[in-house]
């Protein structure tokens, strides 16, 4: 029983530890566009904030995914008995929101580092440049729906 | 819910009433003034102020009065209302000129202090090591034999210098003048003659010369010196600070002056833009259908000679587009214009997406408690701040979405991310008619629903658009079959599961549908063989139709998002409650600060995904876009806005 328990476990560390590192990454590289584009216009900073912060869901989604793992299991409330093959398929409805969490943050904090310049030289076109990179999270969002639906699917 | 209809005009007046003129139509932002004469006449700049100096003076003043900034205020327009009378009054009266010189000369004289007082910090902090040297500065050179030099060296390589010094037959003196951790600062003392030898070992060991200022004082007379002209300099800059501060009174009228300027050299320059005569000029524009009648009577009543008549756009030339809606629905134009004005013989979007994007805001947020807050927080900011009309219409629409949010809260039983098990009040079960989190399932077949909801709307729409522009074959045969197709298609998938015997007859009507989207969707290829197959193919839609449907997924995904991140952090606060002393406190903090922070983060992912949802998804059915907003001729002004009241004619 474990084991299970382990693999279990091991689902929900994927889907955090990826999806937060995959928007740590992406906010960082937004990040470094806002700077840049702050050196010249300090006044832009409440704008560009929205855009660094964009990328930064990708580590929700993948703390949301855990957490519902570990309800699911009863681990902050009374543990249940979690067998090994169960423990497998816990770990594997993990994947979807980690992975798909890893990447996308990234890519759309590049994504939002173009819509910064657009915002740079176009600050009334706010509306658009959001637009841009939440294009690229819906991925994300779709990992996150697969893990919850495969979760909620899965009989203990 | 629509395009207003858009007249092409053209004025023709005497060039003696073009001022006034001019300044009606800027008042009142009615006209939107196209064709112009093109000149490369440089109009004549104002001769009385320069008004880049007027800026400039301006900025500092600005600059002295140092309101810092908050978070919120780089959001706001920074410009202040002002009445029109109060401006001109300003510009007669008030004489500038005199306010920008002692502006500049103010300015001047602090940026010298500021020069000289930088040099006197550097040269202090120079100096200060060297207040234990107690000889006259100057007598440090010109002596006939010896040497003096001042400098430091690492001090652990202080033992080293001393030692070969020592063991040399140099006549060598060191003063140690002051020791610190890293640096000692020592004077070297030598003869004359010795002097390149000296200089090689001292370099040697890492020795940095440092001038010293040869003054007739020793070094601490100097730095008392120093330190007293400092003090001065503070007080000449303090004194000009107050000067400045004096001046700032005038701030108001500068930007008057300025302003009034801009605003006569915007209209110089369009006035040297017009084609006309000698004493005639004309001005063509676009003005909203309606009110081509009151721009008539009024300008007729201010000036008498005038003709203004309608006249047909140039070939190709597109009329501009004004969109207007009921002012309930107004602020949802807000989305509409983030995508692009409507094409001029299009529907406007804004009243179709506004119940939808409500609705999907709703359920991405999809708590009772943060609803109320987004509520509250809205009307806040909409009563305390004077915002811009951009802003003013996303606080509306944030204000919407809290409300929406509240009743899917209710409906949905999540109240700062707890269930109404938790909430001793008994009817809150009752209302609640679907837990997301225990059913998702449901929930993401109600999410797809709105989906095809919204999908077959929108080719209604299209079905609508093409039926205006009197494309009727193309209506009937392309949007009315495919909603037929499609609905016929959900029937029956519907139906199917449900195990209800209209699934046959609903598969009947779906094979029927698909026969005439084959023969019809083929039609504009060549050759019989082309167009079965264009018809064909054209089933491959469905696919799109498909995905298009699953992107709703993201409704459901949002709204447990929130949800299970406010039970999170209220499960969290109840953990840290059991800390000993503190744990109520950290427990009200984590709430506190945890919620506030979901609210932040789920709002701005359910704005922006139900704008784009209304984008992508709806549009992509029946709006093209693409229209170029009406831009009427207004006012030019950096600082100030018109009182409302006095935009209405006089």
């Amino acid at each position: 029983m474990e084991l299970g328990l382990a693999l279990a476990l091991a689902g929900v560390a994927t889907a955090v530890f990826l999806g937060g590192i995959g928007s740590a990454w992406g906010v960082a590289i937004a990040g470094e566009a806002a700077g840049g584009v702050l050196t010249e216009d300090p006044e832009k900073f409440g704008r560009l904030l929205v855009m660094i912060a964009l990328p930064g869901t990708q580590g929700f989604y993948g703390f949301l995914g855990g957490f519902y793992i570990m309800m699911k299991i009863g681990l902050l409330t009374g543990l249940q008995t979690v067998s090994p093959m169960i423990g497998l398929q816990l770990f594997f409805a993990a994947l979807p929101v980690g992975v798909t969490g890893f990447v996308s943050a990234i890519y759309q904090g590049k994504a939002a580092a173009a819509a910064i310049y657009l915002i740079a030289k176009r600050p009334e076109e706010m509306g658009k440049a959001i637009i841009i990179p939440a294009m690229v999270e819906t991925y994300a969002v779709i990992g996150l729906l697969a893990t919850i639906l495969m979760v909620s699917g899965i009989k203990l | 819910m629509s395009v207003v209809p858009m007249e092409k005009i053209q004025i023709a007046a005497l060039k003696q009433d073009q001022e006034t003129i001019l300044l009606a139509l800027e008042r009142q932002e009615i006209i939107d003034i196209r064709s112009f004469k093109e000149t490369e006449k440089e109009p004549p700049s104002p001769q009385k102020y320069n008004l880049a100096e007027l800026k400039s003076a301006i900025t500092f003043l600005e600059n002295t009065a140092k309101k810092k900034k908050s978070f919120i205020d780089t959001f706001l327009s920074p410009k202040e209302i002002a009445s029109e009378k109060e401006v001109n009054r300003t510009f007669r009266e008030f004489d500038g000129t005199k306010v920008v010189k002692e502006i500049e000369a103010v300015e001047n004289r602090l940026n010298t202090l500021d020069l000289f007082k930088k040099e006197l910090l550097s040269d202090l902090e120079k100096l200060l090591p060297w207040q234990g040297l107690k000889t006259r500065l100057a007598w440090l050179t010109g002596l006939a034999h010896a040497k003096a030099d001042c400098g430091m060296v690492k001090t652990k390589n202080l033992k080293q210098i001393t030692k070969v010094f020592e063991e040399s037959s140099l006549a060598v003196e060191l003063a140690i003048i002051k020791r610190e951790k890293t640096n000692t600062y020592l004077t070297v003392i030598y003869l004359v003659s010795e002097a390149e030898t000296v200089s090689g070992i001292l370099s040697k060991n890492g020795f940095q010369e440092v001038s010293l200022p040869l003054t007739e004082n020793t070094p601490p007379q100097e730095i008392n010196n120093l330190k007293n002209a400092l003090q001065q300099v503070s007080l000449e800059i303090e004194e000009e600070k107050t000067k400045a501060k004096k001046l700032l009174v005038h701030l108001t009228g500068l930007k008057y002056i300025y302003d009034y300027l801009l605003g006569n050299q915007a209209r110089e320059e369009l006035k040297n833009n017009f084609a006309g005569t000698k004493y005639t000029f004309i001005i063509e524009g676009w003005i909203e259908k309606s009110r081509l009648k009151e721009l008539k009577d009024r300008l007729s009543a201010i000036v008498p000679q005038i003709e203004i008549v309608p006249i047909e756009p140039e070939q190709n030339e597109a009329p501009p587009v004004v969109i207007r809606n009921p002012k309930a629905f107004g602020p949802f134009e807000l989305i509409t214009r983030t995508y692009g004005a409507p094409s001029p013989n299009e529907l406007d979007p804004t009243l179709p997406l506004s119940f939808f994007f409500a609705l999907f805001f709703g359920l991405c947020l999809g708590d009772f408690g943060y609803g109320i807050m987004l509520t509250l927080f809205s009307v806040y900011f909409l009563k305390k701040y004077r915002l811009p009309a951009g802003g003013k219409n996303l606080f509306v629409l944030l204000l919407f979405g809290g409300l929406a949010a509240t009743a899917v809260g209710v409906l949905t039983g999540s109240y700062f991310g707890f269930t109404p098990k938790n909430i001793p009040l008994s009817f809150l079960s009752d209302l609640q008619i679907i837990d997301p989190i225990e059913n998702p399932l449901v929930m993401l077949v109600f999410s797809l629903a709105l989906g095809v909801a919204q999908i077959l709307f929108g080719i209604l729409l299209q079905f609508v658009n093409k039926f205006r522009r009197r494309e009727y074959f193309s209506a009937f045969c392309d949007d009315a079959l495919w909603f037929f197709f499609l609905g016929a298609l959900i029937f029956w998938i519907i139906a199917g599961t449900l195990g209800s015997n209209l699934a046959g007859p609903a598969q009947k009507l779906s094979a029927a549908g698909a026969i005439l989207l084959i023969l019809t969707q083929g039609r504009n290829e060549k050759g019989f063989l082309k167009k079965l197959t264009g018809g064909l193919l054209s089933l491959y839609k469905v696919s799109g139709y498909m995905g298009d449907t699953l992107s709703y997924s993201r409704l459901l995904a949002l709204g447990m998002s929130s949800a299970i991140i406010g039970s999170v952090i209220n499960i969290l606060s109840g953990m840290v409650a059991g800390v000993p002393y503190v744990g109520f406190l950290l427990m009200a903090l984590l709430l506190a600060v945890g919620h506030i922070f979901n609210l932040l983060v789920s709002t701005l992912g359910a704005f922006v995904h139900s704008m784009r949802l209304q984008m992508v998804e709806f549009f992509s059915k029946f709006f093209e876009g693409g229209g170029k907003e009406f831009n009427p001729y207004k006012r030019t002004a950096d600082y100030t806005i018109l009182q409302k009241e006095e935009k209405l004619w006089n």
